[in-house]
């Protein structure tokens, strides 16, 4: 652990006890709804194109956040194998007050920050006050969990950097499936869905 | 109570999917109102649609936060506190209703990949009801506009999806033969590894 993760940490969990924030901070920091938001905001892009050419644009790239995510989760998972770093609860045992459940899986990268930044950076490729708004849902995601006693300050950071590189890739990725991304989105339209 | 991770997981996915099918439902009548898609909205004008959805969406994350309060589950007591292992099964207080989701996977939580299985379930749900909904309103109003139906989302626009459909699937089957097959022939894609294998194929 280095020292500004160290400090930080221990400088958020030192706000602990202000039951509101806490109880804000539980809730941002679940498992379901921030991903949620994620998955549902490539679901509003895939609709809300005006024109063909738009939509067609915005379809393209609810797939390329779709491989981002895809991307962002192989390479968290490879890091994981290569390096397990204990989670702050049990480098700190003792001395952190925990508001969420203690994870069983390697702390760095943070694996929803990583997705979430993977779905942001892929959106604001096409609409930039969409795509910031998804990122900053994304960052604040991260600081609920760092609130709350499971993350590292450098485990967001990884998570954020790897979401991005994965969006990045998946342009390289979605380029070598071509034409079936296309053929994808011509057989939706095909039932009416694209 | 003494519970198993299954007795958790059934309750929690039950109601992750009413969660998803209620954020789907009002994301894609925000989308739908945006967009001008008449054919998926459940009200007729857009300024509502959006409205609806909005409701919608709020409606379903609040109905899911305080479910705890009057369905049993993994968080009758100890949700304030971390591990979600040393829980007690019955209905949260108010006061642990924060944390009461925050239910490790290992304990009955839903994964990030059975995520993946129940939203698009969820999705699925919400595009039906639109769509059903949709069309049943476009046939007692009758088309918007004199013109042919368009193929695809620009259908809805005017039309319901039992005149999309057909129109979109026709569109879809005469372009067959000269679009899809121009993607696959590798000129217009020939650095794709679609086309590469299709060219290896060939070459036998």
């Amino acid at each position: 652990m280095n020292l500004f993760d160290r400090a930080t940490l221990e400088w958020l969990n030192g706000l602990h006890g202000f039951a509101p924030l806490d109880g804000a901070m539980r809730v941002i920091a679940t498992d379901y709804l921030l991903p949620l938001a994620f998955a549902l905001s490539l679901v509003a892009l895939w609709f809300i194109g005006k024109g063909r050419e738009q939509r067609f644009n915005f379809q393209m790239t609810v797939l390329h956040g779709m491989f981002a995510v895809g991307l962002a989760n192989v390479a968290v998972w490879q890091i994981n194998l290569a390096w397990d770093r204990p989670r702050p609860f049990e480098a700190l045992p003792g001395q952190l007050d925990l508001l969420f459940y203690p994870p069983t899986d390697p702390s760095f990268p943070a694996n929803p920050v990583a997705v979430g930044f993977a779905v942001g950076a892929a959106i604001w490729r096409v609409n930039r006050m969409f795509g910031a708004a998804v990122l900053v849902s994304a960052a604040f995601f991260g600081f609920s969990r760092v609130y709350a006693g499971v993350f590292w300050p450098t485990d967001i950071i990884g998570g954020a950097a790897v979401g991005m590189v994965g969006a990045w890739g998946a342009v390289w990725f979605r380029r070598l499936l071509e034409p079936l991304p296309t053929l994808f989105i011509r057989v939706a339209r095909a039932v009416g869905l694209a | 109570m003494s519970w198993t991770p299954s007795d958790a997981y059934a309750v929690i996915t039950r109601h992750y999917l009413l969660l998803s099918f209620g954020g789907s439902l009002g994301v894609l009548q925000i989308a739908a109102g945006l967009a001008g898609l008449r054919g998926i909205w459940l009200l007729p004008s857009a300024v509502a649609t959006r409205w609806l959805g909005l409701a919608i969406i709020t409606a379903s994350v609040a109905l899911f936060l305080i479910a705890p309060v009057w369905v049993e589950g993994p968080w009758a007591a100890g949700s304030a506190e971390a591990d979600s292992a040393t829980r007690q099964w019955g209905k949260a207080a108010w006061s642990e209703l924060a944390g009461a989701y925050n239910v490790n996977d290992i304990h009955g939580g839903v994964s990030g990949t059975e995520q993946a299985v129940w939203l698009p379930m969820g999705f699925a749900m919400a595009l039906a009801i639109c769509l059903v909904s949709g069309a049943l309103r476009a046939k007692r109003r009758g088309p918007v506009g004199d013109a042919e139906t368009p193929d695809g989302l620009d259908g809805l626009k005017t039309h319901g999806y039992q005149s999309v459909l057909p129109r979109s699937w026709a569109v879809f089957r005469r372009d067959l033969q000269s679009e899809i097959g121009r993607e696959f022939d590798g000129r217009r894609h020939r650095y794709g590894l679609p086309a590469r294998i299709a060219r290896l194929w060939r070459r036998g």
